[in-house]
């Protein structure tokens, strides 16, 4: 779990806090980025990190969902050479809302933390339908 | 999930705020019951 921003990062960790009562198994690791220039390459920015480094971070072959404050096509952008980025999938502002409550808002966006516990499970393939129950939860 | 979207949507929509719970929600630094804290690697 990836996130960016500080509605995001709130429900990105309820949704971490949700995963790890609902499915204990589920090892999760969050990354909470202050900088998005550092998802892109040292090449094109001071802040970029290196290949290596951001393997080991969002590693090179686990599903990462990350979850953005902005419009999801930007983090796309700044991985898009990343070894991992096929498996990156972004949530973030869709233009949708109105006058909403917090969650409300988040919730029409698919950044809230049951969207983001739903997107984990359809993303981590060997949870399968051991966890189909706590999606309809 | 499911129904925690439907629920939390209807309390909003009935309320005009969002439930207590998730205002006042705080993450609890720890180990969960069950889970081993291990690492992804």
């Amino acid at each position: 779990m990836a996130c960016a921003g500080d509605i995001p990062t709130k429900e990105t960790l309820a949704a971490v806090e949700i995963l790890r009562r609902e499915i204990p198994s589920l090892k999760v690791r969050v990354l909470n980025v202050v900088k998005l220039f550092a998802l892109t390459q040292p090449s094109e920015h001071p802040h970029g990190l290196s290949d290596r480094d951001f393997d080991s971070l969002f590693t090179t072959d686990r599903p990462v969902i990350f979850n953005f404050h902005g419009y999801p096509w930007l983090i796309h952008r700044l991985t898009y050479n990343r070894t991992n980025h096929p498996n990156f999938h972004v949530r973030g502002y869709k233009e949708k809302g109105n006058i909403n409550t917090p969650l409300e808002l988040a919730m029409s966006n698919q950044i809230d933390r049951f969207n983001l516990v739903i997107d984990v499970i359809d993303r981590v393939p060997r949870l399968g339908s051991r966890a189909a129950h706590v999606k309809s939860e | 999930m499911k129904e925690a979207i439907l629920a939390n949507r209807a309390y909003a929509h009935e309320h005009g705020m969002d439930a207590d719970d998730v205002t006042n929600w705080r993450w609890s630094a720890g180990p969960t019951p069950g889970h081993d804290g291990g690492l992804l690697v």
